[in-house]
């Protein structure tokens, strides 16, 4: 009996297995993100900015419907993420000029907008450009796949000086993340800054040099790194590096970095520096002895005479041309003594480097010293 | 069991393969120039970065330019370099700096064992107004595709340059289609040699389409050998101030195999005139290659090189007779330039690479075009401008 019963179960596997294998697969969504939008019209910036979208569908046989969800996180934004669902026929190219503003009705804002659709047949490219001061400038941002998302990133080409670089980062997840960006040039870790992000959110860093107090620098070879705190978090990063005489931008999109290897726990150190005629103590008989990743004091205090330090631009320490012991006019008066105190954190890339500094006063024949990065 | 110990044996000696020496890697950078003031209409530049991502391993890069407009060298000159873990390395202006090719364009493999090396670059112009640019990325092998489409392209106020790399050991045949809606604009052809590309400068008037107002058009680049895949863009210019935008070639899906859209005539750009002028010019621009011109049609090659323009061998002037067809086949013998066109005669101008297809236009002279027609080069390519032709139409 059972033998009996079990044919039609033999005959009928195969064919169900033969049925699943000639089915079409269920297509998968896929998201495309352009993670820089904005609609920001004469009068609500000190530029006007605007997204011109196009949508293509690749396939010559099949309509695709698209959703498309803005993220605004800048601005007047929206209460509820604004969408619009829309379909492309074969191979059709749709066009949304200003898109924030004519499909989503948010002028005065900016974000991010995912594209959804089922199976990868879509493509999405845009122009962020400004009409002021020259009609028209603009950038090419394209629309991202998610796998363009990266856990650690790297942004490079970046300048200030005769241009200024704007870093943002958008994060697609469900999931709040705390990004951070740390800003290198050479060497030298410029400065970090921390910056936490809701689920379906993100931000713009304008003028990153400035934000990480080193708007002074000069420099076309910069490079940023953005770190996401959760690993199953990738986040979406670009730069757009800003020609200062003509607000030409062009938008640097996030290359996928390694992470920072895991060391031991650095702790800060703070170490004390004495300037005499005609030497640092330490520093020109034994070189300054500091940890890379760790954040390092350095403070110089004469004990006679005025002196001045150069600074370590490789890693990031300025200069500094006033470092004076006190003076005593015997009644309580008198000059104060002047220090100089300054932070930094070699990088983990600068280990077993020797750096070289000298006075400013007394010159490098006369008095110098070293730093050496452990 | 002996079989199983066998096959892990294999496993494991084709992990050690693997393991034991890093794959090398090429990032491709399809378009970097090189034009001083004075070599083309506007001076352009390229300033690279290659940084590596190891933050233990310093990595060997070898930078080749493949050279393929303009003055390019007899033999693609190369450097390497080592990258120290993390070091970002700056080649402002590298095609003369570090390649000693100024007046040329095309672009740069940078290989290197392992996958740590990033490349970004911006392509910029420092007149009329100092400076616009665009970005230019690396391009790993898989931004190459056998189909793949440009999409944003404008003309109007904008204008659309399509380039094309051929980073494959072969030849290979491209075909760039420009599409506006579902209106097929026209069709260009362009062969390519290995490790080769070109660069179709206004690609709606190269068609024959260049008074298309559109902000909409997308393009569809094939090569003709599906294991030989291009890496593709778009360069998109505002007119008014010369600032670009670069569109990266996506993948695309091939054609189905079927009827295919054909091209619209080109529209009449020149609007009818009053009675008392000439008859409206009856040359009609042919975007598409003519292998055979029809009978009674004489072929004229015309060459256009610093600083000169060549009738079939005959000089920069010819003479044609009224009634008589002629097929213009023109195209340039080194560097990019443009001809400039002549409105009396309804020719229109039109953008000549090296290498590339011959721009073939079609003119009928009528009576009422007898007389001399003068014609320039349009684009600067050098101190010699500017240099004209001219074509004479005689009874």
């Amino acid at each position: 009996m059972s033998r009996i019963q079990s044919k039609p179960v033999l005959r009928i596997l195969p064919a169900a297995a033969l049925v699943l294998l000639l089915a079409p697969p269920p297509l998968l969504a896929e998201t495309l993100t352009v993670p820089a939008v904005t609609s920001l019209p004469v009068g609500t910036a000190a530029s006007p900015f605007f997204s011109d979208v196009r949508v293509f569908n690749t396939s010559y046989s099949s309509s695709v419907s698209v959703t498309a969800v803005y993220r605004c996180f800048l601005g007047a934004c929206p209460s509820a993420a604004p969408q619009v669902i829309f379909v492309l026929g074969p191979r059709e190219s749709r066009a949304f000029d200003d898109m924030i503003f004519a499909a989503f009705a948010a002028p005065g804002s900016a974000g991010a907008v995912e594209f959804t659709s089922s199976g990868t047949s879509v493509r999405v490219t845009s122009r962020l450009y400004s009409t002021a001061p020259m009609p028209t400038v603009g950038m090419f941002v394209p629309g991202l796949r998610a796998s363009e998302a990266h856990e650690t990133s790297v942004l490079t080409s970046l300048s200030n000086g005769l241009f200024r670089a704007n870093v943002g980062i958008y994060n697609g997840n469900d999931v709040g993340v705390t990004a951070t960006v740390k800003l290198y040039n050479g060497a030298a870790l410029l400065g970090t800054q921390t910056v936490p992000l809701g689920p379906r959110s993100g931000t713009q860093i304008n003028r990153i040099f400035d934000a990480v107090g080193q708007g002074s620098v000069v420099t076309t070879n910069a490079y940023a790194v953005v770190e996401s705190d959760n690993a199953s978090a990738p986040l979406f990063t670009y730069a757009a590096v800003i020609d200062n005489a003509t607000t030409d931008p062009i938008l640097v999109t996030g290359g996928d970095d390694e992470r920072a290897p895991s060391g031991p726990p650095t702790t800060p150190q703070t170490i004390n520096v004495t300037l005499t005629n005609y030497r640092f103590d330490p520093g020109s008989s034994g070189p300054i002895e500091v940890t890379a990743g760790a954040e390092t004091t350095l403070i110089f205090e004469a004990a006679q005479g005025s002196h001045g330090f150069s600074g370590v631009p490789e890693l990031g320490i300025a200069s500094n041309n006033n470092i004076t012991a006190g003076s005593d006019d015997g009644y309580g008066g008198g000059q104060p003594p002047r220090m100089y105190r300054v932070t930094f954190t070699a990088p983990l890339s600068a280990r077993g480097t020797t750096f070289q500094f000298w006075c400013t006063v007394h010159v490098p024949q006369n008095m110098r010293g070293t730093i050496r990065v452990n | 069991m002996k079989r199983l110990s066998l096959s892990l044996f294999v496993c494991g000696l084709a992990l050690g393969a693997l393991t034991s020496g890093l794959v090398a890697e090429t990032v491709t950078v399809p378009a970097v120039t090189s034009l001083p003031v004075g070599a083309a209409a506007s001076p352009f530049f390229s300033d690279v970065r290659v940084f590596n991502t190891s933050y233990s391993s310093s990595v060997s890069v070898t930078a080749v330019y493949r050279c393929f407009l303009g003055a390019c060298p007899a033999s693609a000159p190369q450097v390497t370099f080592v990258l120290g873990p993390r070091e970002s390395r700056a080649f402002d202006d590298m095609v003369f700096a570090a390649f000693n090719a100024p007046s040329s364009a095309g672009a740069v493999e940078f290989t290197s064992p392992g996958t740590s090396v990033r490349v970004t670059s911006r392509l910029y112009s420092t007149a009329p107004i100092p400076t616009v640019g665009m970005f230019i990325p690396g391009l790993r092998s898989a931004a190459a595709h056998r189909v793949s489409v440009l999409t944003s392209l404008s003309n109007g106020l904008f204008r659309a340059n399509v380039g094309i790399y051929n980073g494959n050991d072969v030849g290979v045949l491209a075909t760039v289609k420009l599409f506006n809606g579902t209106a097929l604009l026209g069709t260009q052809s362009v062969p390519l040699g290995p490790r080769s590309g070109t660069q179709i400068n206004r690609i709606f008037d190269t068609v024959g389409q260049g008074s298309v107002v559109t902000t909409n058009a997308y393009a569809v680049v094939e090569g003709d050998n599906p294991s030989a895949p291009l890496f593709t863009y778009a360069a998109v210019i505002d007119n008014a101030t010369t600032d670009p935008i670069f569109v990266t070639g996506a993948q695309d899906e091939p054609a189905p195999s079927g009827p295919q859209p054909t091209v619209p005539p080109p529209p009449t750009a020149t609007p009818t005139p009053p009675a008392t002028q000439p008859p409206a010019p009856t040359a009609t621009p042919t975007p598409t290659r003519t292998p055979t011109p029809g009978s009674g049609t004489t072929v004229v090659e015309l060459v256009a090189s610093q600083f000169e323009w060549n009738f079939s061998g005959g000089g920069a002037s010819f003479t044609m007779r009224v009634g008589q067809t002629y097929e213009l086949r023109i195209t340039s013998d080194d560097v990019t330039h443009g001809f400039g066109g002549s409105s009396a005669l309804g020719l229109q101008g039109a953008t000549l690479n090296p290498g590339s297809a011959p721009v073939i236009l079609t003119i009928s002279p009528t009576s009422s075009q007898i007389g001399s027609h003068a014609f320039t080069c349009s684009i600067v390519c050098g101190d010699g401008h500017p240099f004209d032709g001219a074509i004479q139409v005689s009874p």
